[in-house]
Order: C-alpha cells, then sequence, then structure tokens
C-alpha cells in the first residue's frame, strides 16, 4: 500500500484554498483602498459629515484620519502573504467596531444619512450593516482558507 | 510574483474607481452649504431671514444634517444663490420659509430649483 499516496498534499486543494484567500484579501483590499483614497480625498466633507455625528462630534477630526489610515495599513497587511492572516484579523476588529457605531446609530438617530465614503454612500443604514456582516464572513472565511492552504502542504505522513 | 498578482490588480482597480467617481461628481454643479447660527434663537423669523447674521456659510458640497424636523441646520445652494460664488458669505435672491413647532423653528421650503434644505433634531 502506497501510504505516500493516501496523505500527500493534494495540490489541487492547496491550490483552491490559495486562491480562495487572495480572491477574498484582493476583494477587501479593494474595498479599505477605494474608501480610504476617497476619504483622504474628499478629506473636508468627510470631516464635516463626522462633526454632525453626536457620537463622534468631539473626536471628528482624529477619526477623519485615522480611519483611512487604518484602512491603508490594513490594505497593505492584507497585500503582503505573510502578514494576510493579520490583516484579515484587522479586517474583522474595524467592521465590527463600525458595525457596532452604525447600529447604535441606527437605534438612537435612526434618521442621519449615511457617513459612509467612496462605493457604499448610497446604502442606506441597514444595507451597510449588512454588508459589513457579509465582508465580517468573507474575511472568517478567508482565515480559514488561509488556515487550511498553509496545513495542506506541511501535513506529514503517519509514521 | 504570481501571488501579489491578485492585490496588484486590486490596487489598480481601487485606484481606477476612485479616479473615474471623482471624474463623474466634478461634472456635477457645486452646492453652495449655509448653516443656521446656533447662537441664534430658532425663531421663524430668525430662520427665514437670509442675512449671514443668521445663515453662516460653511463650504461647497458639504452633507446635509440629520433631517429631523425639529429645528432649521443647512440649505444647499447653487452658485446663482450666493452673493459672490468665488467668496461666498451669504444666501442671495433665495427664500425660506419655516414652520415654528414649540420652541425651535424648522426650514419646510426654500425657493429656487435645485436648492436643498436639512434640519435637526432639537
Amino acid at each position: 500500500m502506497d501510504i505516500h499516496k493516501t496523505y500527500r498534499p493534494s495540490l489541487t486543494e492547496r491550490t483552491n484554498w490559495t486562491l480562495t484567500v487572495e480572491a477574498i484579501a484582493a476583494g477587501l483590499m479593494f474595498l479599505f483602498l477605494f474608501t480610504s483614497i476617497d476619504k483622504l480625498y474628499n478629506y473636508r466633507q468627510f470631516r464635516d459629515a463626522l462633526s454632525k455625528s453626536p457620537v463622534l462630534a468631539n473626536v471628528a477630526g482624529l477619526v477623519a484620519w485615522s480611519v483611512p489610515v487604518a484602512e491603508i495599513l490594513i490594505a497593505t497587511a492584507l497585500f503582503i502573504p505573510t502578514m494576510r492572516k493579520t490583516g484579515l484579523k484587522a479586517t474583522i476588529l474595524l467592521l465590527a467596531v463600525f458595525t457596532i457605531y452604525l447600529s447604535y446609530m441606527m437605534a438612537f438617530a435612526p434618521k442621519l444619512p449615511c457617513m459612509c465614503a467612496g462605493l457604499l454612500e448610497s446604502l442606506s443604514w441597514k444595507s451597510h450593516i449588512i454588508f459589513n456582516a457579509v465582508m465580517i464572513v468573507l474575511a472568517i472565511i478567508g482565515i480559514v482558507a488561509s488556515g487550511k492552504s498553509s496545513s495542506a502542504g506541511s501535513r506529514a505522513p503517519p509514521t | 510574483m504570481k501571488k501579489y498578482l491578485f492585490g496588484i490588480l486590486a490596487v489598480v482597480v481601487a485606484f481606477t474607481g476612485v479616479a473615474f467617481k471623482e471624474a463623474k461628481s466634478s461634472k456635477r454643479a457645486d452646492m453652495y452649504v449655509f448653516e443656521f447660527k446656533s447662537s441664534q434663537p430658532y425663531t421663524q423669523g430668525n430662520v427665514q431671514n437670509t442675512s449671514n447674521a443668521y445663515w453662516e456659510y460653511k463650504g461647497l458640497n458639504l452633507s446635509g444634517c440629520a433631517n429631523i424636523n425639529q429645528k432649521a441646520c443647512r440649505v444647499l445652494v447653487s452658485a446663482d444663490y450666493v452673493d459672490d460664488p468665488d467668496s461666498p458669505t451669504q444666501l442671495s435672491g433665495v427664500s425660506i420659509t419655516a414652520t415654528q413647532s414649540g420652541t425651535t423653528a424648522h426650514v419646510t421650503g426654500i425657493s429656487g430649483g435645485g436648492n436643498l434644505y436639512s434640519n435637526q433634531a432639537d
């Protein structure tokens, strides 16, 4: 019996997981780069919109530059294969914070306009929360796929 | 190089997307944003007064307010309705109608095609 054949890492399986991670990371990179560049390009409008938020009014200046900077750092982490898993975890953290903020605003100021930038400015607050949830799920899938893609190549045959 | 392919593609698409978006939005006419001075009493008369003692210029293409019809917040007007489009200081040739509800007044109408208004929570 050829045990090596049974336990040899499946190249197809590994490639599929790797492709999954790369595709998810690229999608999230696009999202973060697009929204961060848009926020920086329209910095004054973004800061002004934040200053109208009852929660962020006092820290609008800080949030207005720290959010796009954080997004660029996460996009950079997602670009570098060795840092991709960290980037995916940071994605979940950032989107979770944003989702909590949106939920709070929906609960206490349901008629506030969307203050997001870029692709998503036409989304309602509810749609934005759903969009964030989908992105969080994708990032989780990315982390799982990242683990599978590295373990598929390092599985040792039984002794 | 191959493992960076998706990432490079994402960077290119993101920059292209922003460039397209900005090109599209630059074709839109600028809107001049004025805000009712919070230091002034929110009475119907004051809100309807378009002088810069009540409505101060805040900037170009800023967002509106919460749109909760409790007290006046911002009006967005085109270049035809400011005193000097290059250096605006006050509204010009526009009339604002307001309704008093309790102790505060909110905007209920603004003249001029395309001009907008938004109110805020008290």
